[in-house]
């Protein structure tokens, strides 16, 4: 009967434990949020049909690009504000950036050159689906959230 | 052995099994993708480095992309690092289930 007990003492100790670890506080990641994957999978699919006009004159799709800009700092904001979500916000600040070398840097570029060359949009164009990809992964991989 | 020893053993194997099954996949999948990696940098950096001799890609344009190879490190990184801490969470939820499951049979 001792021993009973003493197992049921312990195991009402670590049931007090685990529900302060199942606590919001105590999670290391945020949860799964389906609203950022499908903005993400849309950002993607904008981010490579603009890059794609990189041919042309950049003047010429300046709109494109304003709102595209306005959509991924949109975007980032979104996942700053999530809880435990430092991982996937430093990943948009990485495609972001203007100084970096992925979709920031791109429109940048363009806007720096006038034009790109084919050869460049196809490259990093594959570079900038990849991190786009990443970000997808990695929500895609976090726990889903409790009911 | 006693009934709480008994327990308790069951309870460190389960636990062993559970981490080395939770993280294993996921550390075999980790490298291998930074393998893949490592090998598209050379064949990737040879095929541009052809591309500027042959001014198909302007030298500006050939630092973005051999660049933008570090910045994808940097993510794959980054993605590596959040699910470790999913895996992490998830191990945490089961090793609670493992627990009661073990303590409740092993009293029953």
């Amino acid at each position: 009967m001792g021993g009973r007990r003493r197992i049921f003492c312990l195991t009402m100790k670590f049931m007090l434990l685990s529900a302060l670890c199942l606590t919001p506080g105590c999670r290391l990641i945020s949860p799964y949020d389906h609203h950022a994957y499908t903005q993400t999978v849309s950002l993607k699919v904008e981010s490579m049909f603009l890059m794609g006009k990189a041919r042309d004159d950049c003047a010429k799709h300046k709109d494109a690009i304003e709102n595209l800009s306005i959509k991924i700092e949109t975007a980032y904001e979104y996942e700053k504000g999530r809880h435990k979500n430092e991982d996937t916000a430093e990943m948009w600040i990485t495609l972001k950036d203007p100084d970096g070398a992925l979709l920031g840097e791109f429109i940048r570029l363009w806007e720096k050159q006038g034009k790109l060359s084919e050869r460049y949009i196809a490259e990093k164009k594959k570079q900038v689906g990849q991190a786009f990809d990443e970000i997808i992964g990695l929500e895609t991989g976090k726990p889903k959230p409790s009911k | 052995m006693s009934k709480f020893e008994s327990i308790l053993e069951t309870l460190k194997t389960g636990i062993k099994n559970m981490a080395e099954a939770r993280f294993k996949d996921f550390l075999d999948d980790t490298a291998k993708d930074g393998e893949e990696f490592l090998d598209s940098i050379k064949a990737d950096l040879a095929k541009w480095a052809d591309d500027l001799a042959n001014q198909i890609i302007t030298e500006a344009e050939f630092k973005s992309l051999v660049k933008g190879k570090k910045d994808l490190a940097k993510m794959k990184a980054l993605k590596a690092r959040g699910l470790a801490k999913a895996k992490i969470d998830q191990l945490r939820t089961d090793l609670i289930n493992l627990v009661v499951n073990t303590v409740v049979k092993g009293i029953g």
